[in-house]
């Protein structure tokens, strides 16, 4: 079976307008430039970057909104570029959360229309339509009677998944879907897609929440002017710039009691530590660990302390997130 | 084929919008007969009864409510429909959703717009039947059904380059009908507003070309129909149904092209 998306070697620009009618002159915006990835079935991908990085330009692309200048988007097989019809038959797509349907017109009479223009109709659109909404949640709060223009954000976004699922397709294609919404309402979204994966389907979605795609994406790739400058998953990620987890210890007593037991981890763990901090009577300890040994390390550290009969003040671990990634990368080129 | 659903689907999203706007959709129906009122009851230089005369020849004011203004909105304007529809959904953010349905966008805006002109022509016919009614008895309804019935064939020569308009007026980015100067011209053209007696002999000619001329030529039989003009409306319908050939196929060529063009360069914001 092929792949559910891949993109191989986008490349594509835009021309801008800059100044007036005559004295105007035109501006080659280089929006990707040579962007591959691909989506496994059941996976959700995250496009990581930040704003005009080129992810809405990746995302309309492989959606046959737009033609790249150079290489191919595919879907299932299909090419985005040259079978757009087909590869239309296996999307759902939601470009924005707070636009894209008709103002005066209730979530149902919305998903109607689009359920209409699909190829869907009568019996069998009333209960796609039933079932969609039952899905996103909107038939518990009203949603389906109430009119776009009413509607919260939120709401709002749970009407623009609720239509990318209404042909029910294998592929999702979604671009900010949590953009500007609540705690509560992003992890209703984000729980739904999670849902669509585990039933195998394959979710594309960019974002610049790095709490968001940590949480939710299998695989992340970091992309930045038009470039993918990292991928894999938040784990590889982190660990790719953060080698080590910091783990701070502070304990009662001078530096030298604390020596002993830094000297204890050192030697039984094989790791870095070392002692950053002495001040009215308590001393700081850091340690350095490899991303999932931190509990062990800790572990080991307050049962020589209390043997020794050295009382723990506080503890703190400190594992890299993917901020620090994201910032890092992004820094490092800019 | 792929045009019914979209018919279907824009005429549905066209009721339920007037139902959830109900003074748009008063003042939609109401129109004509404030117009009517203004013709018949003061005479304006928008246009008169003497006008009427003199272009249609039937002193009947429905008639020739219904001919010109439907001839305006919805023979030319299927032009102007097409390419707003397209606009109004670049405007809602609908048009990916549009776009990533199974219809090329071409054949979207086209079926829409004919949706729409026939949403026109639908309602106003209904709203003047009593009007017609009124002033002429039922042999004016049988008239107006003979002019609806070819101002529906008069859309459908034009239904390419609306096409065309709407795609070109997506490509440019701007927000108006990049075709909209072919509006007036073609009402010049077809003598629904002026006789064409009054316009120099070579737009006389050019609009011998122009498919809304017959239009209302053929509402001008229609409205003076006696035994023996048959033959006449008959021959103005091969007309108009050549026109849709030669019109219809060198556009839906030229359509292809602009769908690839269109994606190429982005039409979505
Ligand atoms: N239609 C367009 N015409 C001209 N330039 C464009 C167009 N769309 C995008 N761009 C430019 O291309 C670059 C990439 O834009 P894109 O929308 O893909 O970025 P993005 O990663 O989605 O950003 P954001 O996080 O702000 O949504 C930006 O510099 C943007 O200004
Ligand atoms: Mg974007």
């Amino acid at each position: 079976m092929p792949e559910a998306i891949e993109a191989i070697d986008l490349h594509k620009s835009y021309v801008q307008r800059e100044g007036g009618l005559i004295r105007g002159r035109k501006v080659v915006v280089k929006a990707l430039q040579g962007v591959s990835f691909s989506v496994g079935w059941g996976e959700i991908y995250g496009l990581l970057g930040p704003n005009g990085a080129g992810k809405t330009t990746a995302i309309k692309i492989i959606a046959t909104l737009l033609i790249p200048d150079r290489g191919d988007a595919r879907v299932a097989g299909y090419s985005s570029v040259h079978e757009p019809v087909e590869v239309r038959k296996l999307i759902g797509v939601m470009l924005s959360v707070e636009r894209g349907f008709f103002w005066k017109l209730s979530g149902r009479e919305n998903l109607k229309y689009f359920g209409l223009l699909y190829g869907l109709s009568g019996k069998a659109l009333e209960e796609r339509i039933n079932h969609v909404l039952s899905l996103v949640g909107l038939d518990r709060i009203g949603g389906g009677e109430r009119r776009f223009e009413e509607m919260s954000l939120g709401m709002r976004a749970r009407l623009g998944l609720a239509r990318a699922l209404l042909k029910d397709p294998p592929v999702l294609i979604l671009d900010e879907p949590t953009l500007g919404l609540d705690p509560p309402s992003a992890r209703v979204i984000r729980s739904l897609l999670r849902e669509m994966a585990s039933e195998g389907k394959s979710i594309l979605i960019t974002t610049h929440n790095m709490v968001e795609a940590e949480i939710l994406c299998d695989r992340i790739g970091i992309i930045d002017r038009g470039r993918i400058i990292a991928e894999g998953s938040p784990e590889e990620l982190k660990r790719s710039v953060a080698k080590y987890s910091s783990i701070y210890v502070t304990v009662s007593g001078s530096s030298a009691q604390a020596r002993v037991i830094v000297d204890h981890i050192r030697a039984v763990l094989g790791v870095a530590a070392g002692i950053v901090g002495e001040e009215n009577g308590v001393s700081k300890i850091r340690i350095l660990v490899e991303p999932g040994e931190e509990s062990k390390a800790l572990t080991a550290l307050l049962s020589r302390a209390s043997s020794l009969g050295i009382r723990t003040v506080e503890h703190r671990i400190e594992r890299p997130t993917l901020e620090d990634v994201f910032i890092r990368l992004v820094r490092e080129r800019g | 084929m792929g045009a019914r659903s979209i018919f279907l689907a824009d005429t549905m999203l066209r009721l339920w919008w007037l139902k959830n706007n109900r003074v748009m959709a008063v003042l939609e129906l109401a129109w004509p007969y404030t117009i009517i009122i203004v013709l018949v009851g003061l005479g304006t230089s928008y246009g008169s009864l003497e006008n009427f005369k003199n272009s249609l020849g039937v002193t009947d004011p429905i008639l020739y409510i219904f001919a010109s203004s439907s001839v305006a909105f919805a023979a030319v304007g299927i032009i102007d429909n097409a390419a707003s529809v397209a606009q109004w959904h670049r405007w809602l953010g609908t048009l990916p959703y549009i776009m990533t349905s199974p219809h090329k966008l071409s054949t979207y805006v086209i079926a829409s717009g004919l949706s729409l002109s026939m949403l026109t022509l639908a309602m106003e016919f209904l709203v003047l039947l009593p009007g017609v009614l009124y002033f002429s008895g039922p042999e004016g309804i049988a008239r107006m059904s003979l002019v609806l019935a070819f101002l529906l064939l008069g859309m459908l020569p034009l239904v390419a380059i609306g096409g065309i308009a709407a795609m070109a007026s997506l490509m440019v980015r701007e927000e108006s009908n990049v075709m909209g100067f072919l509006n007036p011209l073609l009402l010049l053209l077809s003598g629904v507003f002026y006789p064409l007696k009054i316009l120099p002999e070579i737009l006389q000619l050019a609009s011998k070309a122009v498919p809304v001329s017959y239009v209302v030529e053929a509402a001008k039989i229609a409205a003076t129909f006696q035994e023996g003009l048959a033959r006449d409306l008959f021959l103005v319908a091969y007309i108009i149904a050549a026109m849709i050939l030669a019109y219809n196929i060198a556009g839906i060529a030229a359509l292809g092209g602009f769908e690839t063009i269109a994606r190429r360069r982005g039409v979505t914001d």
